[in-house]
Parts: structure tokens; sequence; C-alpha cells
């Protein structure tokens, strides 16, 4: 089995007495794109800058294709693509003159393959940068990122501030590119529609912990609302893998990881249920905003059945 | 109203607190200078030190005053509240006003108890028909109610300078873009306001035009006359000179700066309603950009970083160097001598106005190039990018810095060289090459050592300023040590170079310039860690204002 492009082990990071990060690990194949998921302060930013070398971590290992950006960030830098939210660039320069620039920090610099690019998101080369609009500056921004073929690109929620013709603009021309590419992406966003069409696997992090990881087609997969009768629930143990728990008068909708086994078990039991199946947004709600404790139990249900 | 105001309260009392213990600083230090060295002439000094303190403070309130809800991002917060955004614009602007005049007032109280107490005294008003007009040294003392209303002319005189800027730059502020680019035009007004507050001062103009024209510009009403430096004199001192009807100017300008001030309040509620949704208007000149259309390739990192500084700081240091020129061509219009043809006077003038318009400039420049750079902007661009902190930042730290000296102190001195040297104020001396690229090095280390730290150009910029004229402060405050100040010792060098003889192993030049230097290079040492690893702002040091 070849060597991960990225490999985070055990990472843990605090500033001050703020605990950022706590024992996230990540392992994303070569070629991968893979989603990392959170909310705002849920730690994505600074993994993605230890990643980059700008951060020492307090605890774990971090490798990207092998290098350890602690101790060569330039290296891992001269090999990563990276595209920020809100990273901006020089206002006075145009699109070409930012190329040019850039070309000789990177050996691997694609002055025709830049140029093409240009070309092909419409942006004019010779037009002061201030003056595009911020579709055409975010995907200069990705040209930039993307012009030294970097093996490995992480994006960090950039169709961040783009309307939402834009961003799927902008989304349609990164799967393209992504396409015809063998680069690892590491997509930090919370856009998760988005995220969705093009991550091969996701991870959720939550207060700096992972609680989740695994491929998208499989999370789909493993993670399930069920439908099913209020009282023919309480009757039930409660699911391993409970996420969220809602009640509608006399029905329940339950939110849980690894539900064929919950499924099997609501069949055993002859309870009717109805499966339904779940966008990546919802299985994201249901890990960082999930509500267990109101899962019916067996008294309360019967004191109320009386 | 009442809420706003408390608000306005609550926004300004840390400055409010720093503005008055400067001044507090002032008035305490220019008593102990007079009490060391007995020159009588304690109020001219303490004229000085409210005159900077007003522009410093003007600019610093103008930049939080116009722009400061947007910079804070309470903007669509204020507007949204059930009272019209012009009520908020008068309770910015009154407290502004309020934050720049206390500090002088109570300084100038402090002021009044040591010449009430007889601590200090003060000679005779300098006045065109009184004897010894050039000789503050020469003059009887004055009697206290004289000193004291010399003393609240001149702090009078001062609040409404302080304030009519702060009137206008706050005015100007709500079409400029940004605090910085308040910070940047003030620093522009701050030059030119030497030029308009001498304007009348020069060949024989009437009390009445002196009168008509304080009232249009208030600092006009006084002049500061900087004596020191040379042999006859151990140290300097400040006489000042005061127009005859300032009372009555000043009672005049009072409804003028309101009408100023009624104007940025109309205009403060309008674009600040429009700025909430619309991108406030931008005025630029659009040149095309032409050198995109040549194929410039660079060969290696050095060759591209080398573009790019030169690109943003040449036009930041030729700008610098035009409004020297300008000023120059005021001041030579101003004092025409008729001795020699008008470039030549122009070429005399240049250096004594590169000087001082360099310490500023300098400052511009160092606090300019940095600032856009570590924002979070363009600060994650270059956080991607496969460069080292230590290149970035010394790059752009020599690039800078040589274009600041070859701009302003090189040109100088090649077009001024061999220009007449016939006072101590003109043309160009080895003394000038030897002192002042080193004060003008020292003023870029020090404003970039204050914008890596705070990451705020324009604080970065007014820090470096004050923390040399705190440098010399500290230096000149005692006679044992005011020779050891680089002005002087600079003069000191000029004076035995114009008597023929030139030589920079005397009068401490050595020794002082030899700590310059080395101040220098700890400086750019100590801004490059704090630049590193371009790190985002709320990882910076922070400094509450």
């Amino acid at each position: 089995m070849s060597e991960p492009a990225i490999k985070v082990d055990q990472l843990g990071k605090s500033f001050g007495s703020r605990e950022v990060l706590s024992h996230v690990s990540l392992s994303i194949p070569m070629g991968q794109t893979f989603a990392l998921l959170g909310r705002n302060g849920a730690g994505k930013t600074t993994t993605i800058r230890i990643l980059l070398g700008l951060l020492t971590p307090d605890a774990g290992t971090v490798q990207l294709n092998g290098i350890n950006p602690a101790s060569d960030p330039l290296k891992v830098r001269s090999q990563v693509g990276y595209l920020a939210e809100d990273q901006t660039m020089y206002g006075w320069m145009t699109p070409m003159e930012l190329c040019r620039f850039l070309a000789p920090f990177y050996p691997t610099w694609d002055m025709d393959w830049a140029r093409a690019n240009l070309d092909r998101f419409e942006i004019p080369h010779h037009a002061r940068i201030r003056e595009l609009s911020k579709g055409q500056s975010v995907k200069l921004g990705l040209v930039a990122a993307l012009a030294h073929h970097p093996r490995i690109v992480i994006l960090d929620d950039p169709a961040m501030g783009l309307d939402p013709i834009a961003r799927k603009e902008f989304n349609r021309d990164l799967v393209e590119h992504l396409q015809t590419s063998e680069c690892t992406v590491l997509y930090s966003s919370h856009l998760l529609d988005e995220v969705e069409a093009v991550a091969d696997a996701v991870a959720i992090l939550d207060r700096g912990r992972i609680v989740r990881v695994g491929q998208t087609d499989l999370l789909r997969e493993e993670v399930k609302q069920v439908l099913l009768a209020y009282d023919a629930a309480a009757g039930m143990p409660r699911p391993q893998g409970l996420l969220d728990v809602r009640r509608h008068d006399d029905r329940l909708a339950v939110v849980t990881d690894q539900a064929s086994a919950y499924l099997e078990a609501l069949s055993a039991e002859g309870i009717d249920h109805e499966v339904v199946d779940l966008r990546l947004d919802e299985i994201f709600e249901a890990y960082v905003i999930g509500r267990t404790q109101d899962w019916p139990n067996g008294s309360r249900s019967a004191a109320a059945s009386a | 109203m009442n809420s706003l105001l408390w608000k306005q309260w609550r926004e300004s009392k840390g400055l409010l607190a720093i503005f008055t213990a400067w001044m507090i600083a002032a008035a305490v230090y220019v008593v102990s200078y007079e009490l060391g060295h007995r020159y009588h002439a304690a109020i001219g000094s303490f004229s000085t030190w409210a005159w900077f303190y007003g522009i410093v403070a003007a600019i610093f309130l103008a930049m939080r005053t116009a722009r400061g809800e947007e910079a804070d991002g309470t903007m669509s917060f204020t507007a949204a509240l059930p009272i019209s955004l012009r009520r908020s614009g008068a309770a910015r602007i009154v407290g502004a006003v309020l934050t720049l005049v206390i500090p002088i007032v109570i300084g100038a109280s402090l002021f009044s108890l040591a010449l009430a107490s007889g601590l200090i005294e003060q000679a005779a008003p300098r006045t065109p028909l009184g004897p010894a007009y050039h000789r503050l040294l020469e003059r009887d003392l004055a009697p206290f109610t004289t000193s004291l209303e010399q003393l609240w002319s001149v702090a009078a005189i001062a609040i409404f300078g302080g304030t009519q800027l702060l009137l206008i730059l706050s005015l100007v502020g709500c079409w400029l873009r940004n605090q910085a680019q308040i910070g940047f035009f003030g620093a522009v007004l701050w030059l030119g306001s030497f030029l308009a507050s001498d304007l009348l001062w020069y060949g024989q103009p009437s009390e009445i035009s002196q009168f008509i024209y304080g009232v249009l510009f208030p600092q006009s009403l006084v002049i500061h006359w900087g004596y020191g430096g040379f042999s006859d004199i151990p140290g300097s001192y400040t006489d000042h000179e005061l127009v005859g009807y300032r009372w009555p100017a000043l009672g005049l300008a009072i409804p003028l700066l309101a009408l100023v001030g009624y104007w940025f309040v109309r205009l403060y509620g309008k674009e600040k309603s429009l700025s909430v949704s619309t991108k406030p208007r931008r005025i630029r000149l659009a040149i095309p950009p032409l050198l995109s259309h040549v194929g410039l390739h660079f060969r290696g990192r050095w060759m591209a970083l080398l573009w790019l500084e030169l690109r943003q700081s040449l036009p930041l240091v030729a700008a610098g160097f035009l409004l020297t020129v300008l000023i120059t061509v005021a001041g030579v219009l101003m004092e025409r001598g008729h001795h020699h043809s008008f470039g030549t006077e122009v070429l005399m003038g240049l250096p004594g106005s590169v000087f001082f318009v360099g310490m500023l400039w300098a400052s511009v420049v160092g606090s300019g190039l940095y600032s856009a750079d570590l924002s979070n902007g363009l600060g994650g661009f270059w956080r991607s990018r496969p460069i080292s902190p230590s290149m970035w930042f010394w790059s752009k730290f020599m690039i800078g810095l040589v274009a600041v000296l070859t701009v302003l102190d090189g040109i100088t001195t090649l077009v001024s060289w061999n220009a007449p040297r016939e006072s101590p104020t003109t043309g160009m001396s080895w003394a000038y090459v030897g002192c002042f690229p080193m004060i003008h090095t020292l003023m870029y280390t020090l404003a970039v050592l204050g914008t890596c730290w705070l990451r705020r150009p324009v604080v970065g910029g007014i820090l470096s300023i004050l923390g040399y004229a705190l440098l010399s402060v500290a230096i000149s405050a005692f006679p044992q040590t005011v020779d050891f100040d680089p002005i002087n010792i600079y003069n000191h060098l000029l004076e035995t170079e114009r008597n023929g003889h030139i030589d920079f192993s005397q009068h401490g030049y050595p020794l002082i310039y030899g700590l310059l230097s080395f101040s220098i290079i700890l400086f750019a040492l100590l801004a490059s860690r704090l630049a590193r690893p371009l790190q985002p702002k709320y990882l910076s040091i922070p400094l509450a204002l």
C-alpha cells in the first residue's frame, strides 16, 4: 500500500488555555479529494496552518508527501497549492504580472497552463486585479494555486463570499480540474452541498476533535434517518450510533450511524419504519448539533400511555 | 443622545488617558528643561509640544472618527439604531474634539501653576518693535500676567489648530476608503501646515492680513523660532511670536470650525448610510498597466522580489520627494533673497527640506511597505508561498531603505552639492551626508518595527516619530547630555565644516552615530522577529487603543 499523501497523527494544539485541536488523526491517500467539515472555530484553519508549517503543533505529527511541515515548511509549500477564503492579491498587479511574479518561486511553474486557464476562466490578462470581480479573483487564486502542478492542493473555504451561481461555477471548474489531474485535495468548507459533489471522503471536526471520518458514499450509506412510531421506539434499546432524535407528535425521527444494525433490529421486532437517505449537510448537522436526550425511556413512555 | 455620549466616552477614554499623560509629561519636561537651562523660553517650548501633540492627536482621532466604525465592523449596528446617523456623527466629532482639547488644557494648567509659583519665568514677548528682536536671551523678564496670557494664547492656538486639522481630516475621511488613507493624507497635511502656518510671517505683512489669515488658519497666529547647536548657545531653545489680534481671530474662527464640523456631520450621515450597502466612492487615477504587456520574466526569486518592492516603494518615495521639492519651492517664494536665480535658491533650500521631510517620509514608506503584506488578506497570500520569512522581510527592508536613501538623500546630495552654502540652513554638506541618511534610516527602521509589532500602519508610523522625539527629548533634557543629540552633533559638525574643517571623530559623532547604527540593526532584527512567520493578527502582540 502506498504512503498517504497527507498523514496527521494525534495532532494537538492549544492557544493559551484554549485547546483548539485534540487527538486529530487523518490519513488521506494519494489522489483523493478529502473534505474537512466543521463549524466556525472547529479547528479547520488551525489544522491547515499546521499542515502548511505556519503553526507548530503541541502534540502529534504531520506529514505531507513524507515531509514534516514543522521542520521543512518551504519544501511543503513548494509542493502544495493553497487557496484561502480571504486571500487577496496585490490590487495593482495584473493577472499576468502575478503569474510572472510567482513563477520563480516554483520550479515546476507552468506558464502555458496558467495562461490557458486565465483564458478558460475568462480572466483578462492585463486588467488590474483590483478591477476583477470577486468570482474572477477567486478563479485567479485557483490558477495561482495550481499553476505549479502541486501534488497536494489545500482549499480553505475558497468559494465563501461568492454568490450561489458563482460558487457553482467555481466548483464546476474545480471538479473539471480535479478530474484531469491526479492531485490530492484537502477541501475545507461549510458549504456542504458543494463539497458533497467533489469529495471522495470526509472528516467531521467538532470542537477540535474528529468525530467521524469516512468515504462519502459509505457515510451516506451508514448514516440514515429512521421514522417510526414513538411507542414502538420506546420499547427498543437505544441504537448504538444514535446521533439525533426528534419527536413529531406520535412519531419519532431518529438519525443514527451504523444504521444497518438498527434497521435489522427493527425488522426482527416487526416494527414498521421508514428509512430516509440523508444529504451530507444533514449528516453533518446530526453530528455537530444532534440531540439524543429526547430518546424515549420505558418508564416515561409507560406513564404517558397510562 | 446620552447613550451616544456614553459610548463615545467609553471609546475615547483610553486615548484621552494617553494624550493627557503626553501633555502632562510635556509640561513637566518643559519646566524641567527650563529649570536646567534658564533660557526663559519655556512658553515657546510648550507651544511646540502642544502644536506637535495637536497634529498627532488630530490624525489619530480623525481616523477613528471618520472610519472607526467601519474598521471595527460596528457601522451596520449603528445604522440600525433608531437614531439618525447625523446624531451619531455629531457625538463622534464632539467626543473627538474634547479628547484633543482636554489634554492641552490640563498641560497648560499645570504650566500655569509653575509660572504662578515663580518656579519658572518667561522672557518678554518677541515683537518686531521691541528691543533685541532676535535675541531672547537679551530680553527682560515678562510680568506674570503677560506670561500667563502668552501661555494661554499658545495653548488656545494649538487647540484651534489641532481642532481644525481634526475636522478637515474627518471630513475628508468620509471620502477616503480607510483609516490608513486618512493617516497618509494627514501626514501630507502635516507637512503642508508647516508652510501654511509660516506663510505670512515673512516679508512685511500687515497685522490685519495676519489677523484675517489667522481666522482662516489659526495655527498661523504663532510662529516658533528655534535656536541652538552653535558654540554661543549651550543647548537649544525655542522663541515664539504671536499675532497681535490673536484672540479676536480665534473668536471668529469658531463659526468657521463649527461650519466644517456641521459639514462633517451631514456627510457622515449621508455617506455612512450609503456605505452600509455599497462601497465608498473611490477616486483613482487610471494609469494603464503598460508594464503588464511587456514580457518581463524574472530570473530567480530575488529579481521577482526586487521588482515587487521597487514597484511598491518607488511611487511612495517619489511622492515624498515631490512634496519636498514643493515645500522648498514654496519656502523660496516666501523668503526670496534675489541674490541667486530661483533654481539655485531651490537647490540651496532642498537639503534643509529633505532633512525634515525625510524623517517623516521615511516613516511613511517603512510603515506603508509592511502594513499591506502583514494584513490578513495579503498575509494569507504570502503565508502560502515557499518563501522564508527572512527573505521576505529583508528583501522588503533593504529595497525600501535603498529607495528612500537614494531618492530622498541621494538625489538631494547630487543636485545640491554645488549650490552656494551661505547659511547654516542652505546648501549641502559633508555633515549632512554623515548624519541625515543615518537618521532617516533610523526613522524608517522604527516605522517598520512599529508596523510589524502592531500591524497598524499609521500607528506604527506615528510611534516611530514619537519614539525618535522621546529619544531626542531624553538626550536634550540635561545640560550634560544635550550635545549628544544627533541633530546637535550635526549642527556642530556643520559649523566646523563651514569654518573650513570637517572631522567626524569629533563632537561625539563616533559614539552617538555608532549607537544609532547599532540601534538600527537591533530594531530591524527585532522587527524581523515580530513579523515572523507572517503570523495572522490574532497571534501578534495586541495593543488596545
